[in-house]
């Protein structure tokens, strides 16, 4: 599919070359690939009528907002690690002036020669045709042209034009544009000089990776510049000035940060690559725009911030004196984010002074999300009020201030400073044309009048926002065809975290953050009925096919692992050390004490062949448990009930002693682990993940594996927890309730200790003569790549006794994709075509499973291979026990507002549901339908 | 006044030199691989400069030295007759592979996973890539590669999704979202 396009596309650039800058490439463009538009709009290329119509769609879906958003960072991403690369650049060479220079004092006597060979080697490059004939002009006509050309006269011309259109765009802010585009070339690098030149003057380390940035100044300088941009530089930070001021409107103080700015070269002087003369005046406006957004940046201290948005709420004040401005109008939306904010900003601010706790970047991150939430909700609200008013207020700002945010898109372009996160903090011209922050809270929340989402909305802000979970984002696998992709490779996962979460959410009646729902999660969390092993192999594999619920024609194919169950009372002897965080964060009633809950119900399960230690960890680490045999369940539950919380913060530590414990009672043939307990913030000593993943893989290594439990809401970092808990061989749990805690270490205790295979990796190889397309469903952050399968070293995920791993691949049949496509005479019309198929192709056999793991204790892994067939016709019923994994995924698609989701709904999903009710004894399954209702009555959708 | 001319040309050809001289070295080297190879077509592009009209190029002077550089390195790579290369096709030769979740771990440094990531696109969306990341607008880019403006921006909008969904890059995007 793509290949075809891909030629498509390809075909008219090669034969026109003349379709070129100018042309009609803009509509081609959009009718090529439509979602082009919005990546250009991510890195800010597009002129202004585009622009427009890229935040048209963008108001459409939060989807495409987070693309762009992800985009923008990657394109920042991007060319600063291209900037930096440059510092290894190659040398350049003496010679090479040597002999330009002899060039250009003694031309050469026939120049003609030179060109005519290229553009005969080169007859495509039609781009060539008007340069070499100016070229040839220019040396013919050469001396009598260049005598106009003297630096001065060009400067001037320079300057003229740079004046008009400063002059312009106080009127209109559209010509703004066209002076941004005098060089974007060296842009990027002085952009950068500047943020570090900006960080190192405020002596601010905000996080850890000032180290990175370092870095960044080095290439700055040694990028050097082109000379117009040197020439044009002053002209061009007094155009930066004038139209922030345009922006900020009728704000009678200039903003603090924009004088800062201008004094600040002096405080922290660059260090000195080349001219500083040349580069301060640039630097003077990068700095200032740096200034002010550092200012935002800084939660901690009211004043700065509250700075940082003063002129967008004194301009609108100001538009209501002057309501016939543009700019001010623009702002409105913006502005009410800003106030909100402030107030909210001051209510954060209360409360974490009140909980004393010291995180000082997070919260920065934190409190940026929720400004982010704030902005959205507010402008929404706003919308939900007066509707069309308000509407067209936010399109006018789409429109009228095109030219204002194209400024600001340049400058943007040229500092590097795009960060979707920053924009909010930018100066007032950048914000006010921000149709797209400003459209942000268009769509959900009110075109629609869609109170309720507006509702759900809320409702995540409000955990969210009064906390600070952080989530990793999950981009869903795409669909992809077997014969580019044939393999399908992921490591397993029998975490269950995500579900609980996602329970916890709907319990408080709002809808989960998108990225806290892992679709496997989901699915894992339920047993379905595989049957047990058989011989000395430790899981079972069960594969099923049926029609895809939520798709038509599509089929499902599911994966089932199940592996062996061990008794209660076979269970090997345990050395556990549970490694709790007593933090101050951890006194909350689901927190500490919810912990203390599980462990007592764990000491009850506790025979004579276990042995129980605990380590704490807050501000310092204690053994507050030595190693106790497991029968002494009184020393135990003693020890257990004097935990108290208070402190900051030291995963790092508690855990190197968690581990020397293990390791000093170490049960060979038995279970030995690490059981971290926590909400998930290690903020105080060694915090670099990095060193920590490094710990839990070499002891993991070494037979001590860790898994870890999380608990509470609010400072729950997911993603860290199911990293460590991957990484050291172990689960990943989310422990919301006491039932939860019963579920994790009582009923499937075997499965949270005894671990029976360990590096599960899967590989699935799909028969294109079968499928057309496929997908795989969820694991987006266990996918391998392919050579990684039979590579022994490659840790994969880990599966315990009686726990079951479900997988679900979608996928289009091959006969279904190609019913609609014409019959071609000279060749194959299926996707097949061209391709070497083996004889097996023709077996009908739909796919191929391979699995490999090794024991436990073994290096070595092993191979199963299992071959699947589709042998139920469409149309046939799904057994029930399908149908509920069906709609577990088709529930986390919804929850994810997937763009796979097809047609499935909650309605579909209860129904689904409902069928595989049967033999729910434990009442999970009941507990999942009642879920769903709450989902549905939640969202307020079908 | 001719004298002044020469001189005003002249600095304007060594100020290109001194902002240019590296990054096109780099440039093309990555294109043709060879450094020595890379400093001729370096030299080449430094010499057609002295002939244009700085007037001419105003504007557009990155764009027009790394177009020549690059038309110099497909000249040279078709007179070694290898036509492998970025100048056709090549789309679907590299196909990129899902990332092994560990390597996000062990290599701390963006600059590696980034190129990493690049590599892996197809070759057309990487020269594209490529030259953005350089700094260049879309605009530009299509008067170097020669492509028309619609195809920069498609090649580059299928390029950045790939990079978005390359869980190689997930961390070092979201970690873009966190700095400063």
């Amino acid at each position: 599919m793509m290949s075809q396009e891909e030629r498509q596309d390809n075909a008219p650039s090669r034969q026109s070359p003349e379709n070129e800058p100018g042309g009609d490439e803009s509509s081609s463009g959009q009718s090529g690939d439509e979602r082009a538009l919005l990546t250009a709009y991510a890195l800010g290329e597009l002129d202004e009528a585009q622009r427009a119509e890229a935040e048209a769609r963008l108001h459409e879906s939060a989807d495409e907002r987070q693309a762009v958003d992800d985009l923008t960072r990657l394109g920042k991403l991007l060319r600063s690690v291209a900037a930096n690369s440059s510092s290894a650049a190659v040398d350049s060479s003496p010679e090479l002036r040597e002999t330009v220079l002899a060039r250009l004092t003694d031309p050469p006597q026939a120049p003609l020669p030179l060109r005519l060979p290229l553009r005969e080697r080169l007859p495509r490059r039609r781009f060539w045709v008007p340069l070499s004939l100016a070229a040839a002009l220019a040396v013919t006509c050469g001396a009598l042209f260049a005598l106009m050309k003297t630096k001065h006269g060009e400067r001037v011309a320079t300057r003229r034009t740079l004046s008009r259109s400063l002059a312009a765009g106080a009127e209109g802010g559209d010509t703004i544009a066209d002076l941004t585009e005098f060089e974007t070339i060296d842009a990027p690098m002085a952009g950068r000089f500047a943020k570090l030149n900006q960080e190192s003057a405020e002596h601010e380390t905000r996080d850890g990776k000032a180290a990175y940035f370092d870095s960044y100044m080095t290439s700055g300088g040694a990028m050097g510049r082109p000379p117009q941009g040197a020439e044009s530089t002053p002209s061009k930070a007094r155009a930066s000035h004038a139209s922030s001021d345009l922006g900020a409107a009728v704000d009678e103080a200039t903003p603090g940060g924009l004088v800062t700015g201008l004094e600040g070269p002096s405080a922290g002087e660059p260090a000195d690559f080349d001219s500083a003369e040349q580069k301060t005046p640039r630097l003077a406006r990068d700095r200032s725009r740096y200034a002010a957004q550092g200012r935002g940046d800084q939660p901690g201290q009211m004043p700065k911030a509250s700075f940082a948005f003063s002129p967008a709420r004194r301009g609108r004040e100001a538009r209501g004196e002057q309501g016939g401005q543009q700019i001010p109008n623009d702002q409105t939306p913006r502005d009410r984010g800003a106030e909100d904010w402030g107030v909210r900003f001051e209510e954060e601010l209360g409360s974490k002074m009140r909980s004393g706790r010291d995180a000082g970047e997070e919260q920065s991150q934190r409190h940026l999300q929720r400004e982010h939430i704030a902005a959205d909700g507010e402008v929404g609200e706003g919308i939900g009020r007066e509707p069309l008013a308000q509407k067209q207020r936010a399109q006018e700002g789409g429109g009228k201030s095109g030219g204002g945010q194209r400024s600001g898109d340049g400058l943007n372009e040229e500092g590097q400073s795009s960060d979707a996160q920053h924009w909010f903090y930018r100066q007032p011209n950048a914000m006010a044309g921000g149709g797209l922050m400003g459209g942000r809270g268009l769509p959900e929340t009110s075109q629609q009048g869609d109170t309720n989402s507006l509702l759900g909305y809320t409702g995540y802000e409000g955990i969210l926002a009064a906390n600070g979970e952080s989530y990793p984002t999950l981009v869903e696998t795409p669909f992809r065809e077997p014969t580019e992709y044939p393999l399908s490779t992921f490591s397993i996962d029998v975490d269950t975290a995500s579900y609980t979460n996602v329970r916890r959410f709907l319990n408080s009646r709002a809808m989960p953050p998108r990225d806290a729902v892992r679709v496997e999660e989901l699915i894992n969390y339920f047993q379905y009925s595989y049957p047990q092993p058989e011989g000395n192999v430790p899981f079972s594999i069960t594969t099923d096919v049926a029609d895809c619920p939520w798709q038509a024609q599509h089929r499902l194919l599911r994966v089932g692992l199940k592996g062996r169950e061990i008794p209660a009372d076979e269970r090997p002897a345990s050395n556990l050390v549970f490694l709790l965080d007593v933090s101050g964060s951890m006194d909350a009633p689901n927190k500490l004490p919810l912990v203390k809950e599980a462990m007592m119900l764990l000491v009850d399960k506790l025979t004579e062949n276990d042995r129980v230690a605990i380590v704490v960890y807050a501000g310092n680490s204690g053994l507050v448990l030595p190693p106790t045999n497991g029968q002494n369940k009184e020393v135990i539950r003693e020890a257990i009930s004097r935990l108290v919380a208070g402190g900051s913060t030291n995963g790092g530590q508690g855990l190197q002693m968690a581990y020397d414990t293990a390791q000093a009672n170490f049960i060979k043939g038995g279970t030995n682990r690490v059981i971290l307990a926590t909400d998930g913030d290690f903020n105080v000593g060694v915090v670099d993940q990095g060193d920590l993943v490094r710990l839990i893989e070499e002891k993991a290594g070494g037979g001590v594996f860790l898994s870890a439990l999380g608990f509470g809401i609010g400072n729950l970092k997911d993603g860290t927890l199911e990293k460590l808990a991957d990484k050291g061989n172990g689960n990943y749990a989310y422990i919301d309730t006491a039932g939860e805690a019963r579920r994790v270490l009582v009923e499937q205790l075997s499965g949270t200790l005894v671990t029976i295979a360990k590096d599960v990796k899967l590989q699935i190889e799909f028969n294109p003569a079968q499928t057309a397309e496929y997908r795989l469903i969820g694991y987006e952050d266990r996918l391998m790549p392919e050579q990684d399968f039979d590579d022994d070293r490659k840790d994969a995920g880990e599966i315990g006794a009686g726990h079951s791993v479900t997988a679900l691949y979608e996928m289009l049949p091959l006969a279904v994709s190609q019913a609609d496509v014409q019959p071609l005479k000279y060749q194959r019309s299926d996707n097949t075509r061209g391709r070497n198929l083996t004889a097996a192709a023709a077996t009908g056999e739909l796919a191929t499973i391979k699995l490999r793991y090794k024991d436990p204790d073994g290096e070595q892994s092993r191979l199963i291979e299992h071959a699947v067939t589709d042998r139920r016709p469409p149309g046939n019923e799904a057994s029930q026990d399908m149908n509920f994994a069906a709609a577990v995924a088709a529930f986390g698609m919804l929850l994810r507002d997937s763009p796979y989701r097809g047609d499935a709904s909650y309605q579909k999903v209860l129904s689904l549901a409902e069928q595989g009710l049967a033999g729910d004894a434990s009442g999970y399954r009941s507990e999942f339908v009642q879920l769903v209702r709450q989902a549905k009555e939640i969202s307020g959708k079908e | 006044m001719a004298p002044e001319d020469s001189d005003s040309r002249q600095d304007w050809v060594l100020a290109a030199l001194d902002s240019y001289e590296s990054r096109l070295l780099r440039y093309a080297q990555r294109l043709v691989g060879d450094e020595h190879l890379a400093r001729d077509v370096v030299q080449h592009a430094f010499l057609q400069l002295c002939l244009q009209s700085p007037r001419e190029l105003n504007g557009r002077l990155g764009s027009w030295l790394y177009a020549v550089c690059r038309n110099r390195a497909i000249d040279h790579k078709r007179r070694n007759c290898r036509l492998e290369s970025f100048a056709g096709g090549g789309e679907h030769e590299a196909a990129s592979r899902e990332a092994d979740p560990a390597e996000i771990l062990e290599t701390s440094d963006a600059g590696e996973l980034v190129r990493r990531a690049i590599a892996r696109l197809p070759e057309r969306q990487q020269e594209v890539v490529n030259l953005w990341s350089e700094g260049f607008a879309y605009r530009e880019i299509s008067e170097i590669t020669g492509a028309a403006e619609s195809y920069v921006r498609v090649m580059m909008h299928r390029a950045f999704h790939s990079l978005r969904e390359n869980p190689l890059l997930r961390p070092l995007i979201e970690e873009e979202a966190d700095v400063r």
